[in-house]
């Protein structure tokens, strides 16, 4: 067995579907415990995992549905000072991605069996970050969607470590099949994860514009209606409309040319799945 | 009738703004039918086009009786008789004209019609003004004028903006002019004004009532798309919140069965590749991948498709590496073991296609296996067609199988 950690790490699972949650802590605790970890009983909130106690790693269901949830979960985590393992069933690739943007150390599927889980929180504790192959997988297409100036974007040898992580390789094994050493397959996931979250800060949405978005995709309001609502004029309201068509034809250049402003917030609101 | 955007109504977010055109476009496409997008059907835009052809086959008619009131005038005229035959070729032009369209319930593009109809008013103009003396030409010629009229609409309606359309209108005016001669007043100038704008006025309606149903229509369909996207949606919602917990939970309670726990688990993955399925196949390599992936997550391989196709590669190729990859992901059901997991990758670009089939099962020996290791068939036919491919393995650490092509 691996020496434990000493003093023991806390982990709590933050997870409102108590179905899976609950079996999960059961099956986490004594696993995560023979490695030093102390899993603190299962949270649905964010708030009531922050109140458990001193801080450590969160296994953090993406989309919560009472309170915050998504990147400002990550956000309101990392604050605290704990470290957080994105988890879901089934969440939107945009959501996961801005949230690890938001600082979040990996993302694991809860299909994935409990030694899986098992080794992303070590890698979470042992390295900062996991790269689980359904991350890489959302990390490789982002890269083609998402591509950053020369210089910054990822080099050669990290895309083909990315690649062999998106084939099934374990990053370990795969950082050894491009033949580097382990710490420089550590340093390519980190690097994986830097140029990730670069990509999406580039075409990020502004606080004001997921403002717009949300009121013209989600209520439906009317262009003059959406100015009335945030205090701004038509002009201004305006503005924000052909920044988020922008951005959007940037990362979507297949949508067709005639895009109105205000259809491209809906595709938006849609893709962000605000609600 | 050929349409800009065919095909099934896409319920893929992006597709919907195919309808959406400009002010300028949205002109030129109710001038001209053939660049109106219909969709696949487009029932809003055809029942249009039955209400105009109607209308204006309605107006055809109901200008006929105008012919019966120089007979008024019968012991003046020198020749009644010829406005007698003018008033029954009308109501017969008029019948043919209202049969027709009833039968075509289409006005736009049917030339044959509108220039009919036009030459019809020619002769018309030129009979009946010669049934009174040349001092009562402009009376006789008076009654003519709504059926006359009536034909600049049907050739605004039927052929638009066109230059022949233009040219028969010119014809129309001159013959009235030479109709009339030599008892010219000044309503003259007025009769020709009036074959003018009721062409620019038929212009001007068309226009705006096929832009309206063809907006309809668009809308209509966007609507539906966005029906059948929201109700797929909520479909996927109610799966993944609703199902796809309680095989997750299942797969990791202890208190149940080491088979029972498998067998969820390949439940949940399954859930799980079916909401990663687009909702509508396209035939294509990135389809096609998905459904061999389908294939084997049915008979219960712990499969995790990855697919980024940016380009579509040559058939040849993507059937030879496909049927690799079949044999691949056979080999690894057969041999790897339960509790296998493989991905399958597969990319597409313009410098190639690479599919890899790795498994973290049981492995085997590489040295002591034959060639290939059971890639009896596709192996050479990947070679066939200019691709590359390589079968690693280990015992206990799994297999790759990687297939590559390099775009020649």
């Amino acid at each position: 067995m691996a020496v434990p950690v000493a003093p023991e790490v806390p982990v709590v699972v933050v997870d409102d579907h108590r179905l899976v949650a609950g079996p999960l802590v059961g099956v986490l605790g004594p696993l995560l415990a023979r490695h030093g970890f102390a899993v603190r009983p299962l949270v649905s909130t964010v708030s009531a995992a922050i109140d458990t106690g001193p801080a450590g790693i969160a296994v953090c269901d993406v989309i919560l549905g009472p309170g915050t949830s998504g990147p400002e979960a990550v956000r309101a985590l990392a604050e605290h000072g704990w470290r957080v393992l994105l988890m879901s069933g089934y969440a939107p690739e945009e959501q996961v991605l801005d949230a690890i943007a938001a600082g979040a150390a990996g993302y694991v599927e809860k299909s994935e069996d409990p030694a899986g889980l098992v080794a992303a929180v070590l890698a979470v504790h042992d390295s900062g970050l996991h790269l689980s192959a359904a991350l890489a997988a959302m990390f490789y297409a982002d890269l083609r969607r998402r591509p950053l100036p020369a210089g910054s974007e990822l080099s050669a040898g990290d895309r083909r470590v990315l690649r062999a992580v998106v084939q099934g390789e374990p990053p370990a094994r795969a950082a050894a099949s491009c033949e580097l050493t382990e710490a420089q397959g550590r340093d390519a996931v980190g690097r994986i994860f830097a140029a990730a979250v670069a990509r999406r800060q580039q075409y990020q949405l502004t606080p004001r514009e997921l403002d717009v978005v949300r009121l013209v995709g989600c209520e439906h309001l009317s262009t003059a209606e959406v100015a009335r609502r945030l205090f701004v004029s038509i002009d201004t309201a305006n503005t924000h409309l052909r920044s988020i068509r922008r951005k959007y034809r940037l990362v979507h250049p297949e949508a067709p040319a005639p895009l109105p402003q205000r259809t491209a917030a809906q595709l938006w609101a849609r893709e962000l799945n605000l609600r | 009738m050929p349409s800009a955007v065919t095909g099934i109504p896409s319920i893929t977010p992006l597709r919907q703004h195919t309808v959406l055109m400009t002010l300028t476009q949205r002109v030129v496409a109710a001038l001209d039918w053939s660049r109106v997008p219909t969709e696949s059907d487009a029932e809003i835009v055809r029942a249009n086009e039955q209400r105009l052809a109607r209308t204006v086959a309605y107006v055809r008619v109901a200008t006929v009786p105008f012919l019966a009131v120089p007979l008024m005038e019968w012991r003046h005229l020198p020749h009644p008789w010829i406005i007698v035959a003018a008033l029954l070729a009308a109501a017969g032009e008029a019948l043919w004209f209202l049969r027709r369209t009833r039968r075509t319930g289409d006005l736009r593009g049917d030339r044959l019609l509108a220039f009919a109809d036009a030459a019809f008013c020619v002769a018309l103009m030129v009979a009946g003004s010669r049934a009174g003396l040349p001092d009562q030409r402009n009376a006789v010629l008076t009654e003519l004028v709504p059926v006359s009229l009536v034909s600049p609409v049907v050739l605004a309606f039927a052929v638009g903006l066109r230059p022949c359309a233009a040219a028969a209108i010119l014809l129309l005016s001159a013959t009235w002019a030479a109709s009339v001669w030599p008892d010219v007043t000044q309503k003259l100038a007025s009769d020709i004004l009036g074959f003018v704008v009721w062409y620019v006025a038929g212009l001007a309606v068309a226009t705006m009532l096929r832009g309206m149903a063809a907006q309809t229509a668009a809308a209509v369909a966007h609507a539906r798309r966005l029906d059948l996207a929201l109700q797929r949606e909520g479909l996927q919602r109610s799966l993944h919140d609703g199902v796809l917990p309680i095989f997750d939970g299942i797969a990791l309670d202890e208190r149940v069965g080491r088979d029972t726990r498998r067998a969820a688990r390949r439940g949940a993955i399954r859930a799980r590749a079916l909401l990663h399925t687009p909702a509508e196949s396209d035939g294509g390599f990135s389809t096609r991948v998905l459904e061999l992936a389908d294939t084997f997550l049915d008979l219960g391989l712990l499969l995790f498709p990855r697919v980024y196709v940016h380009a579509e590669p040559p058939p040849e190729v993507a059937g030879a590496l496909l049927s690799a990859a079949h044999e691949a992901l056979a080999n690894a059901l057969k041999y790897a073991g339960p509790d296998a997991e493989v991905v399958l990758f597969a990319e597409a670009t313009g410098d190639g296609v690479e599919i890899s089939v790795l498994d973290n099962g049981a492995g085997f020996d590489a040295a002591a296996t034959p060639r290939g290791h059971g890639h009896t068939e596709s192996l050479p036919a990947v070679e066939a067609v200019g691709a590359a491919w390589s079968v690693t393995s280990e015992p206990g650490k799994g297999t790759k199988v990687v297939l590559r092509w390099p775009s020649p």
